[in-house]
C-alpha cells in the first residue's frame, strides 16, 4: 500500500459521527474504524520473502486486528474537543 | 445613512436658510410621500406628525427632520434647507457634510466608533456559517490527525515487538545445474549412515516423492527425477 496515497486518504466521516464516537457510542466507533480500514491496512503491511526468494508485501491480519482494537480503545480519549 | 439613535440626538433648532423654499419643498414632498415612508420619517426623527406639519406652516426645519426626510425620500438635504435648488439624491457624504456644518462632528465620530465596535458582533448569517464551517473543519482535521497518529504509533510498536521472521530462502537448484551425486558426496559425513539405514520401501517412497514434486512443477525436480531413473537403469 502506497503511504503517499494514504496521506490523501479521506475517511469521509460526518462531524456528528466523530462526536458520537468520542462520546463512546459503539455504533459510531465502529463506523470510524470501518472508515479507516484502508489506512489500517496500509499500516499493517509488512514485507516478506516469498518461496521464490522475492521480497513482496502483504497485509498482516494480526496487526490489522491489533490496530482495530487500539483504535476502539483510543477514540473515547481523543482530545478533539468534539 | 444614519440610524435613529444618532438622528434623535440632533437638535430641534432651525437650520433652514430660506423658510419659503423649505416650506414649499417639504409640503410638496410630504404630499407625495407614502404612509409607510411618513411613519419611517417620524420614527427616525422621533417626532409626532404635527412637528412635520409645522415645517410647512413656519418654514423652519431642524437637523433631525432634514436628515430623516432626506435619507428616507432620497433627496439632497440642502434642497430642504434651501441651500441647493436641485433635488438630486441623498448621499452619506451630503448628510455628513450637513451635520459637520452644524457642529455635529463629535457625534459623527462617536457614531463611527460605535459602528466599528458593533461590526464584529453583528456578523451576517453567511459569516457565522463560514466561522462554523471553519471550526467544524478544524475539529475534523484534529480527529483525523489523532486517528492516524494512534494507528501509526500502534503499528510501529507492534512491528517492533513482533519482528517478522526471516523466511529461509529455499534452496532452488539451478535448472542447468547437474545434481551433485558424486561418490564423495554420497559417502561423506553422516550421509553414509543415513543411506545405510534406508530400506527398500524408503527408497521407493523417496522416488515417488521426487516424481510428485516434479509433476507439481517445482523447479529442478523434473531433471532430478530423470537423472535418478537413468542411474537406476544403468
Amino acid at each position: 500500500m502506497n503511504n503517499n496515497l494514504m496521506n490523501n486518504f479521506d475517511p469521509n466521516l460526518s462531524l456528528y459521527t466523530m462526536s458520537q464516537a468520542v462520546s463512546g457510542d459503539q455504533a459510531a466507533i465502529e463506523e470510524v474504524v470501518k472508515a479507516y480500514e484502508p489506512y489500517i491496512a496500509a499500516q499493517s503491511t509488512v514485507k516478506y520473502i516469498n518461496g521464490n526468494g522475492e521480497t513482496t508485501e502483504r497485509v498482516d491480519e494480526d496487526i490489522v486486528q491489533s490496530l482495530r482494537l487500539t483504535l476502539i480503545e483510543a477514540i473515547p480519549n481523543f482530545e478533539a474537543g468534539l | 445613512m444614519f440610524d435613529a439613535e444618532l438622528i434623535q440626538q440632533l437638535k430641534q433648532t432651525n437650520i433652514s436658510i430660506d423658510g419659503e423654499k423649505t416650506k414649499e419643498r417639504v409640503k410638496e414632498l410630504w404630499n407625495t410621500t407614502s404612509k409607510e415612508e411618513k411613519q419611517t420619517i417620524e420614527s427616525l426623527a422621533g417626532v409626532a406628525r404635527a412637528t412635520v406639519y409645522r415645517i410647512y406652516s413656519t418654514g423652519s426645519i431642524s437637523a433631525k427632520l432634514a436628515v430623516a426626510i432626506a435619507q428616507t425620500l432620497n433627496v439632497n438635504p440642502y434642497f430642504l434647507t434651501g441651500e441647493a435648488d436641485e433635488q438630486e439624491e441623498c448621499t452619506d457624504e451630503l448628510l455628513e457634510d450637513l451635520l459637520k456644518k452644524h457642529g455635529y462632528e463629535k457625534k459623527l465620530a462617536a457614531d463611527r466608533r460605535k459602528n466599528r465596535r458593533k461590526a464584529p458582533t453583528s456578523s451576517t448569517p453567511e459569516n457565522k456559517a463560514d466561522e462554523l464551517q471553519k471550526t467544524a473543519d478544524e475539529l475534523a482535521e484534529q480527529f483525523d490527525r489523532e486517528v492516524r497518529e494512534t494507528l501509526k504509533t500502534a503499528a510501529e510498536e507492534y512491528k517492533r515487538e513482533h519482528p517478522a521472521p526471516v523466511a529461509p530462502s529455499p534452496v532452488v537448484p539451478e535448472p542447468d545445474m547437474e545434481p551433485d551425486i558424486s561418490e564423495d558426496t554420497l559417502i561423506s559425513d553422516i550421509t553414509r549412515a543415513f543411506l545405510d539405514s534406508l530400506t527398500e520401501d524408503d527408497m521407493i517412497l523417496l522416488l515417488r516423492s521426487i516424481q510428485l514434486r516434479a509433476k507439481s512443477g517445482l523447479p529442478g525436480t523434473a531433471e532430478l527425477s530423470e537423472k535418478l531413473k537413468l542411474l537406476l537403469l544403468s
